[in-house]
């Protein structure tokens, strides 16, 4: 053979590998289609299809009963009212301390932003199951503020304050607030300083300057900060189930309660069903507000 | 300002406090101060077994939701062609279930696989639930990578995988580690998903706590709670070490606001 032969065979024989190489990454990255699909999406599925009495491919069982049951039943009825009632009040709560604690990581100096922000993330990586039970702590009978209102003579025998929903609202406000915070805080960050100085030379007032500038360039962090914190709240199942105890009722607490204690997968399904609807809703209703306005803004 | 800060950080403080309390039961203010919560911790084997099962659950799930994120981040980015968009949509879907819907279809549907109450399951459940988190972090540092350096190396004679071993993987290091240690730490402190998958075999650390919360909260569960701050505040250290924890939820300046938590 001579030297050109041996090159040549050399080039085909890398492209052939290179051939190989692809082929085999797309054929890993199949299987683990294939693998997150048996493990994720089929289950996801035969949820749907167990809140609905699909059972295998026979369509005799079919029912609506398990979702129906949320708006025709009281009981039912009551825990998706108390669903929307604790993760609307939650927002809202959240919402009226996330702002200015956004505006004022936002104002801070490079330096002491970082630490307030560190500050801010820092309970998230910490277990929900822990935070809760510091709340447990905090709220309960032999706790922090029940010994609190003792020393200040407020009351004169140990008090729970738990148990009730104003209790859940509490706790969930405490361990969602940086979910709400941090898009906001990133609006904040992309707007240019320089506008609201434009805006004060132009003879607006500060307050003006906020509510015409800041606040609408900060819209869509705080709608995506309020989607969040709106799902979050209404799936929740931990900081509902330990600080209300056995009197709040939401739809988490029923998909737990009829899935783990009743065996009745059908109806747990049902509300799970129902859940996933709730959270799908507002994810699409925001993600299409932000993009209608990000046309708006850039779309000209 | 000041007092919202300490809110947010009471109820782990108050726990990690209560944890050295000298009495038997939680109770504020603590009586007196002792390691007899820590002691009776380590000295019980279901306790101890418990946060075995917990470590090697985060371990295995960090790593293999490690591998599976990072190779499907950067093949989404590297790749462009019809239906890869709806490859990153199908590993990131997830995401947007609420975790007791998650672990109800998980239940339901490894019932009849036959793996509920067992390790592979509980560990397929938690690679579902971690994976989506490793691909947001390296598919962020894939971004701002320069296919541009693999093609020189190829000019300069380096063969695909010695790029990649050389190139590409040193240069998104940050974002595969704080991948894998936030899928860790997912991982150890997720409840719910356990609360559907797990058996007595397979009791895991913050299931146990629930479930002793759910009763009588005794000061050893203060004391595991504390063992689970301790956990948490180390990989956060890490992760603000390696890539920063701005970046891990999504600001780093460069970002579109989007819904969707950062953290189930």
């Amino acid at each position: 053979m001579d030297a050109a032969a041996v090159q040549s065979f050399g080039v085909t024989k890398r492209r052939l590998f290179g051939r190989l190489a692809l082929f085999l990454g797309y054929a890993f990255l199949i299987l683990l289609v294939a693998g997150f699909g048996a493990f994720f999406v089929l289950a996801i599925l035969r949820l749907l299809a167990q809140s609905i009495g699909l059972q295998g491919f026979s369509l005799a069982g079919l029912t609506a009963q398990n979702w129906l049951t949320f708006l025709v039943d009281p009981f039912h009825r009551q825990s998706l009212v108390t669903t929307f009632e604790i993760a609307g009040i939650t927002t809202a709560i959240t919402l009226v301390i996330g702002f200015p604690l956004a505006l004022h990581i936002n104002a801070a100096s490079p330096a002491r932003r970082g630490v307030f922000l560190l500050l801010l993330l820092s309970p998230l990586l910490i277990s929900v199951v822990l935070r809760t039970y510091g709340w447990v702590i905090i709220l309960g009978n032999q706790g922090l503020i029940s010994w609190l209102l003792q020393v200040l003579d407020l009351v004169n025998s140990p008090q729970t304050l738990m148990y009730n929903k104003t209790a859940v609202v509490v706790a969930l406000t405490q361990v969602f607030l940086p979910h709400l915070v941090l898009p906001i805080f990133v609006s904040l960050q992309q707007q240019d300083p320089r506008l609201v100085k434009a805006a004060g030379t132009l003879g607006a007032s500060p307050a003006r300057a906020f509510f015409d500038v800041t606040l609408p360039l900060a819209l869509p962090g705080v709608v995506a900060g309020s989607a969040t914190v709106f799902a979050l709240a209404a799936g929740s199942y931990v900081t509902v189930s330990l600080i209300g105890g056995p009197r709040v009722f939401t739809l988490p607490i029923t998909v737990a309660d009829q899935a783990l204690g009743l065996f009745n997968w059908d109806l747990a399904a049902g509300a799970g069903g129902l859940l996933l609807l709730i959270n799908i809703a507002v994810l699409v209703l925001v993600t299409s507000y932000i993009k209608s306005r990000q046309k708006g803004v850039f779309g000209h | 300002m000041i007092f919202i800060y300490l809110a947010l950080a009471l109820p782990a403080l108050v726990v990690v406090i209560a944890s050295f309390s000298a009495s038997a039961y939680v109770s504020f203010p603590p009586k007196g101060f002792s390691i007899g919560a820590y002691v009776a911790f380590f000295q019980d084997r279901a306790w101890v077994g418990a946060a075995l099962t917990s470590l090697k659950l985060a371990f295995s799930s960090a790593l293999i939701s490690g591998v599976v994120g990072s190779y499907v981040a950067i093949f989404v980015s590297r790749r462009r062609f019809f239906g890869l968009a709806w490859v990153e949509w199908w590993f990131t879907a997830p995401l947007s279930v609420p975790h007791v819907a998650l672990g109800l279809a998980f239940l339901v549907w490894y019932s009849s696989l036959g793996i509920v109450a067992t390790f592979p399951g509980l560990l397929a459940g938690h690679v579902i639930l971690t994976t989506p988190y490793v691909i947001r972090l390296v598919g962020s540092s894939v971004a701002g990578f320069n296919w541009q350096f693999m093609d020189a190396a190829a000019t300069l004679g380096a063969s695909p995988r010695r790029a990649m071993v050389t190139i590409l993987l040193p240069m998104i290091r940050s974002g595969i580690i704080g991948g894998v240690l936030l899928a860790f730490i997912i991982s150890f402190d997720d409840i719910v998903i356990a609360l559907f998958l797990s058996g007595p075999e397979t009791m895991t650390l913050p299931m146990r706590m629930y479930t002793y919360l759910d009763q009588s909260p005794g000061v050893i569960v203060a004391a595991a709670g504390s063992i689970l701050v301790l956990f948490s505040l180390l990989v956060m250290a890490a992760l603000q070490r390696v890539v920063g924890l701005g970046k891990v939820f999504g600001i780093d300046g460069r970002n579109d606001v989007r819904p969707g938590a950062p953290l189930g």
